[in-house]
């Protein structure tokens, strides 16, 4: 026994993990709140985006911080919920850098007004779902936002894998003492 | 152990219901993310020409002395070209029946009408790939005077319409004329109406709701002024034919009663001719 409750040992576990995602997040949220175009976010009121007349706050990495935030803070809110072993960093990093791709590649000119008519008009009217539409057709593909995809998912990895070897280690030494 | 299994189970279980909220606002923040303002789409109507068909048969007393004709007998020329303009772009179906009641004559005759809609797809083309919804919209436009309580040939909300049919795209050559300002087409007794598939079949008696055993949805509702507006999805069809660049999509409404006659009708005869409007509403970008 290490002395450890489960419980305490998981709130140890995803108190980081939930911190760390948390964190980032609202780095992505920052930058639609200072550096996008006022009416440019459905999430945001356009009154809120009233820095947007200002110099560019996050300069050069403004243009795909936010989905390298995006996939990196829900794969660790996953591991969080779903535990921070190996195989659970590889599959909810797996899972949200295919959700995050997708929807980028939804926004390629040949296939968003595809995706634009496929829209179920049961959307309309549904908060957030009801946007979908104006994501495929006003949304720009940037190959740059699939590299930053990538790359926030590589990272979520590595940060898991890292609690998840300082875990072991820690658990180890305690074996050791006791 | 057991217990301990449960326990376990349980707690795969509550991580699994977690991870949907988690799930669900990972999506919602991409599609929140970006898009700007709510995307409005936009309503087109297309534009359409109509016919109205009409057919005459009958059953001839040979054995009763039937001059004079005891009502006239209607002149169906005369009628349209007595019509307003107006209505005669509002196609009418259904029948007529009249009976000659001249000495104990037993002469009948029943005209039967349907009504030809063809839309204008060429006139809709840009509209190619952006359709979100396309909506056929049938309304009665004015019912007969036949249309009386308890009456089950002529009923309440529909008048004489019998089925909604459509035409495939090679059909469109070999259709009766129509036009903008409404063409009246009187059919030879050999000559048969043009043959279409069926849509759905008027509900008699008509019930607010949707249509059963429509081949596309249909739904119906009142439409306030006596008569009943039937909206039916055709989506598929009109964006196949837009990705076909055909030039126009047909449909025709059958009447309720289409004879022939098998037997003297009561005198007075009954006037079931009911005048519709057609309507084809695209969705789109």
């Amino acid at each position: 026994m290490n002395g450890h409750t489960p419980a305490l040992q998981t709130r140890e576990r995803i108190g980081p993990i939930i911190l760390l995602a948390t964190g980032m997040l609202g780095l992505g949220v920052l930058v639609y709140l200072f550096d996008r175009l006022p009416g440019s976010t459905y999430f945001l009121p356009a009154p809120w985006q009233h820095f947007a007349d200002k110099p560019i706050t996050f300069g050069n990495i403004s243009g795909w911080l936010p989905e390298f935030a995006h996939v990196y803070a829900f794969s660790l809110f996953t591991a969080a919920v779903l535990g921070t072993t190996r195989r659970v960093a590889l599959t909810s990093c797996s899972l949200w850098w295919l959700i995050d791709s997708l929807f980028e590649i939804g926004q390629y000119p040949n296939l968003s007004p595809h995706l634009v008519v496929a829209t179920p008009a049961w959307f309309d009217g549904i908060p957030f779902l009801e946007n979908t539409g104006a994501f495929f057709a006003h949304g720009t593909f940037d190959p740059a936002d699939l590299i930053a995809i990538t790359l926030g998912a590589l990272a979520a990895w590595v940060t898991l894998s890292g609690l998840h070897n300082r875990k072991e280690g820690y658990n180890h030494v305690r074996i050791q003492q006791s | 152990m057991s217990e301990f299994n449960s326990h376990k189970q349980q707690g795969i279980f509550h991580r699994y219901l977690l991870l949907l909220p988690v799930f669900a606002l990972g999506v919602l923040s991409v599609v929140g993310s970006g898009g700007g303002p709510v995307i409005q789409l936009n309503t087109t109507m297309v534009g359409l020409s109509v016919g109205t068909l009409v057919k005459t048969s009958g059953i001839i007393d040979v054995t009763n002395n039937c001059n004079p004709a005891t009502p006239p007998a209607p002149n169906i020329q005369a009628w349209w070209n007595g019509m307003p303009s107006t209505n005669r772009t509002f196609p009418f179906v259904g029948f007529e029946l009249w009976r000659n009641s001249t000495d104990g004559c037993t002469t009948s005759r029943v005209d039967v009408y349907r009504a030809l809609v063809t839309f204008n797809m060429a006139s809709v083309s840009n509209l190619k790939g952006l359709v979100n919804k396309a909506e056929l919209i049938v309304s009665t436009r004015a019912l007969p005077a036949g249309v009386t309580a308890g009456n089950t040939s002529c009923v309440a909300f529909t008048g004489g319409a019998g089925t909604l049919e459509r035409f495939g795209p090679a059909a469109a050559g070999n259709l009766p004329p129509v036009s903008g300002a409404g063409v009246l087409t009187q059919l030879q007794p050999a000559d048969p109406f043009p043959v279409g598939n069926v849509v759905f079949t008027f509900p008699r008696p008509w019930a607010s709701g949707n249509v059963p055993g429509a081949a596309n949805p249909t739904t119906t509702l009142a439409s306030g002024t006596g008569g009943a507006t039937f909206t039916v999805d055709v989506t598929n069809q009109v964006t196949a034919a837009l990705n076909g660049g055909f030039a126009g999509m047909s449909w025709m409404l059958t009447s309720a009663f289409e004879g022939p006659l098998t037997g003297p009708v009561a005198s007075g005869g009954l006037d079931c001719k009911t005048s519709y409007a057609f309507q084809l509403r695209l969705t789109h970008l």
